[in-house]
């Protein structure tokens, strides 16, 4: 059996806007099955692997955040919002205090 | 599919120069015998050469030399074999095409193969087992590969241009161990690896969010997660669950109680 190819010529597109309509407004709806994994981190240690090997139940890590500090809210190990440890019913949860886009006009203001 | 592993030469100046003196000395032995009028000629040998990047050249014909240690391969082009004529029977007698007269024909050729004799003996360090004529095809295209360990040996008056293999690196001796004490003491892996430091993160816990909603998200927004408050919160080895805690406070930092192994 012979495969017939044939080449492609691909189209010159232009970086030009035809008419500047957003599409993401019309696509939404599909993008709302979009789901992102969100993870909450209270804070990190640095140890060194002979620490590590010899950590006991009952031993105490004290972690690089002062207690009042927030939680990171993360999106792909990103800090896109941060928070207070809540409890939520018998689950955990975090209060948004700060997310990206407050941050940044903070800043800039 | 697993990848062919080599070793890489990386030879040294100085092991570079301990082979080119080598073969500069053998071939003024050489030379006394075979080259006429060689007392003006001696200094030509100072312009010898030896590389370690060997490059294929355009000339088909070469002569092969094996010995037990290595084996070698001398370029036997027509220019070659003239700049070689010249300088051993002078430029007069040679001036004319190579098969002019048969004698001194005779004569280039047993010097041509005396001289290749003499340089493997001197760099392979072995006596010679066989010579003989091969195509440049028939030389191992590893010859020419970045750190085989060959080298090349040149002289533009001699009419010298040999690749050698890596056998040559079997008759130099080690160079002078000196500088081995400025190295840092190796000190066993257990001891390195405890040293080793790696980071741990302490994760509340993750939730599946639709984009939207995320999108959304504002300040007094809670989000519920779905581990509970009496599972323990994970402490996490490069991405990996390592152990479960309790989370608490030590000193003003927030800090974690080790509860029990993950399993």
């Amino acid at each position: 059996m012979t495969t017939i190819a044939h080449e492609i010529e691909l189209e010159a597109l232009s970086e030009d806007t035809l008419n500047g309509r957003l599409v993401l407004d019309s696509a939404l709806p599909f993008l709302g099955s979009v789901k992102v994994r969100v993870s909450v981190r209270v804070g990190g240690a640095q140890t060194t692997v002979a620490e590590l090997l010899d950590l006991k139940q009952g031993a105490v890590l004290a972690l690089d955040r002062l207690v009042d500090e927030p939680l990171d809210v993360l999106v792909d190990e990103h800090v896109v919002a941060r928070g207070m440890l809540v409890a939520v019913g018998d689950n955990f949860g975090v209060r948004i205090t700060q997310t990206a886009t407050a941050a940044t006009t903070a800043s800039s203001g | 599919m697993i990848a062919a592993v080599r070793p890489i030469h990386v030879p040294g100046a100085s092991a570079l120069e301990s082979l080119r003196q080598r073969a500069v000395q053998s071939l003024e032995a050489w030379a006394r015998d075979w080259v006429s009028g060689w007392a003006n000629d001696a200094q030509r040998l100072a312009a010898l050469h030896v590389r370690s990047e060997v490059e294929p050249t355009r000339t088909q014909h070469y002569s092969a030399v094996r010995t037990e240690a290595g084996c070698a391969w001398f370029r036997d082009g027509p220019a070659d074999r003239l700049s070689f004529g010249r300088a051993i029977a002078g430029a007069e007698l040679m001036s004319g095409s190579i098969g002019a007269d048969d004698w001194i024909t005779s004569i280039v050729d047993r010097a041509w193969e005396e001289r290749n004799r003499t340089l493997c003996s001197a760099l392979l360090g072995t006596s010679v087992l066989t010579l003989s004529a091969a195509s440049q095809d028939a030389l191992p295209h590893t010859l020419f590969a970045l750190g085989s360990g060959a080298v090349q040996v040149s002289c533009e008056w001699l009419g010298l241009h040999a690749i050698f293999d890596s056998g040559v690196w079997h008759s130099v001796p080690p160079v002078e161990r000196a500088a081995t004490n400025r190295l840092a003491k190796a000190i066993p892996l257990d001891r390195a690896l405890q040293r080793a430091t790696t980071h741990l993160d302490v994760m509340l816990g993750s939730v599946e969010i639709e984009l939207p909603k995320l999108l959304d998200l504002r300040e007094g927004d809670v989000l519920r997660l779905p581990q509970r408050l009496d599972e323990g919160i994970a402490v996490l080895c490069e991405g990996k669950l390592l152990v479960r805690a309790a989370l608490g406070e030590l000193r003003g930092h927030k800090s974690v109680r080790i509860s029990a192994d993950p399993q």
